[in-house]
């Protein structure tokens, strides 16, 4: 394989796993939202017609 | 209207099912070939642009729309695009692509799946074994013939059709944790199948050439698809056929995502988890599906041989081919591991096509998961059975051409109008940033207004006068020379008017014609078809909207304040 296109491979897959990694890293990191204000009563429930 | 209780079970999940939705087949068929066709290692540069200035835009702009209109108890496009703009009332009638596709798009997608379902067991059963290459070509011409049978099964490619069918429509019956459950499976052993078959790949070197094939080398695919020819950045078929891939790969367009982002809470983040899920697609795109198949073709039969056959039928045609070279044991594990691979990545994306159906069905008819389900699959049944019995007369590639192109690209464009210049890029840049857990650059501000809506109007305008053999210098020069544009039989003008296909009619033998004349009448019914179809979701639209949505309705849900 030539040197030029190792390069351009090896880069290319090399930003975007870190590109991955890094965006799932921060998900995993993040506070969780929905169990914070899961429990708490929805306000659309108030006045809601159900069919 | 039925407000919804389902809601993702873990943020993961969401953000697997994300990915899995995009994720598909594309990704380890037509990435690679793409690449090759376009500038091997420089197609890379327009392509990582485009994802950056159209992908993640568009990405971010369905995730809005499908968490804000899930705020109001929507989960499909149409009462998703009119809640955005109340005061003009066609934007339902808009949103109804974002079903129509889906399930027009599914009719034929399940038939692929299919065939990865078979070509598992097929694998399993040794049934390429001591075939030569033409001979396990022929094979597939078989499977899909159903007058004929591989397995000794009557109408064999049917009854896999029914089986994948009746399996996502079961899924899609368990509701939102029965998705999450597949993706959760799914793409992990996606990734797996993906690595095992990537290393195969790229340490295959000089090792398969043979007296026959002495050129033979993995090295010259992987020479050929990364290393850059800077002089293809300016031509612009590359830069449209980036804009291309990048669009189709991330499933947008389609009202999946809005689907899925409306059953997150209104303060849920959309920001971080949209460009996770989209880097996933890229990571499974750029380092699995690059390192697949064209380095293990080349590396049987040669780069010129790939040069001159790449394209879809590979996966099925020569794929099986090549595992036998591996040995008995290793046959069956790659068979099992490609088709899995290219399984997981179906079903994963057709599931996600069930439910703007089943979301609709339910907000507005209060229909249950499982009718909704059902109904879904007895619909595409029913669309995708001429997909499967006349799949010689070119219905397949009528519904991919109708729903899976031309729809796509005409529903992202009026949705990126709708939430940046009607909706408003305030608005819409306070819902995108409400509960993000990233902070996004200032810029996109400018990219969502200007430049991603200007980048899918190219791409639109490249499907309606697309030139001959998608040469657009030529095309250029000829247009200079005053001689016109010469316009392929693939653009929208031609194809409208079935001209190449006409034109075939009138310069064939006789015997061909009559197979020729027979392909227009299926075209022209595949087109009825789907037509019948787009006007029975628009009645219903429009059934929901008088039953649900006047302002006097009692049904309809305020918003949350």
């Amino acid at each position: 394989m030539n040197s030029t296109a190792l390069v351009m491979m090896l880069a290319t897959m090399m930003v975007v796993t870190a590109c991955t990694a890094y965006f799932f890293y921060k998900v995993l990191k993040a506070p969780v939202h929905r169990h914070e204000h899961k429990s708490l009563p929805d306000p659309a429930d108030f006045g809601q017609h159900e069919m | 209207m039925t407000k919804s209780n389902e809601q993702w079970g873990s943020r993961v999940g969401l953000i697997l099912a994300m990915a899995g939705n995009a994720v598909g087949l594309g990704n380890f068929l037509r990435f690679p070939v793409k690449a090759v066709q376009n500038g091997g290692g420089a197609f890379i540069i327009p392509y990582l642009v485009c994802f950056l200035l159209m992908g993640i835009p568009l990405l971010w702009i369905e995730w809005s729309m499908g968490r804000f209109g899930g705020r109001f108890g929507h989960h499909s496009t149409p009462f998703i695009m009119a809640r955005m703009d109340p005061r003009r009332s066609f934007w339902k009638y808009v949103g109804v692509f974002g079903i129509f596709t889906n399930i027009g798009v599914a009719a034929y997608y399940c038939y692929i799946e299919s065939w990865t379902l078979s070509y598992m067991l097929h694998s399993i059963n040794r049934s390429f074994a001591g075939l030569n290459q033409i001979q396990v070509a022929e094979f597939f011409n078989r499977y899909v013939d159903l007058s004929e049978s591989t397995l000794g099964l009557p109408f064999e490619s049917l009854f896999f059709y029914i089986v994948c069918l009746g399996l996502n429509t079961f899924i899609l019956s368990k509701g939102l944790s029965g998705v999450e459950k597949v993706a959760k499976i799914g793409m992990p052993l996606l990734i797996l199948f993906g690595f095992f078959l990537a290393i195969r790949g790229l340490t295959l070197g000089t090792s398969g050439a043979t007296p026959e094939v002495p050129d033979a080398s993995a090295w010259a695919g992987l020479n050929f698809l990364w290393t850059p020819q800077p002089e293809s950045l300016y031509n612009p078929r590359v830069w449209l056929e980036a804009a291309g891939q990048i669009f189709f790969t991330l499933s947008v367009g389609m009202g999946t995502v809005h689907c899925y982002a409306s059953y997150l809470n209104k303060r849920d983040d959309i920001a971080l988890n949209s460009v996770s899920a989209g880097f996933t697609n890229e990571f499974v795109e750029v380092v699995l599906g690059s390192s697949i198949v064209i380095p293990i073709a080349a590396g049987y039969l040669g780069m010129d041989w790939v040069l001159q056959n790449a394209g879809f039928g590979m996966a099925f045609q020569t794929m099986p081919f090549l595992f036998e070279k591996w040995g008995p044991v290793l046959a069956v594990v790659g068979g099992v591991m490609w088709f899995g691979l290219l399984f997981f990545a179906g079903i994963t994306s057709s599931l996600a096509m069930g439910t703007p159906w089943m979301g609709f069905m339910h907000d507005e008819f209060g229909w249950s998961r499982q009718k909704a389900a059902w109904s879904f699959g007895a619909i595409t049944l029913l669309m995708g059975l001429p997909t499967v019995i006349f799949f010689n007369y070119g219905v397949f590639d009528e519904y991919d051409n109708w729903a899976g192109t031309f729809s796509l690209v005409i529903f992202a464009l009026l949705e990126v109008i709708l939430f940046s210049w009607v909706f408003g890029i305030d608005k819409g840049w306070k819902e995108l940033n409400t509960g993000a857990d990233i902070r996004i650059p200032g810029v996109y501000k400018y990219v969502l207004v200007y430049v991603t809506p200007v980048l899918l109007l190219f791409v639109f305008a490249g499907s309606v006068v697309k030139p001959l053999n998608n040469d657009w210098q030529g095309a250029f020069y000829s247009l200079a020379s005053g001689e016109g544009w010469p316009l392929d039989n693939n653009s929208l003008i031609r194809l409208i008017g079935n001209a190449g296909l006409k034109e075939s009619i009138e310069l064939a033998p006789a015997g061909e014609r009559e197979y020729l004349e027979k392909k227009l009448f299926f075209t022209n019914l595949a087109r009825g078809l789907l037509l019948v179809l787009f006007i029975f979701i628009a009645f219903l639209v429009r059934k929901a909207y008088y039953r649900n949505h006047r302002p006097d309705s009692p049904f309809e849900i305020k918003d949350t304040p």
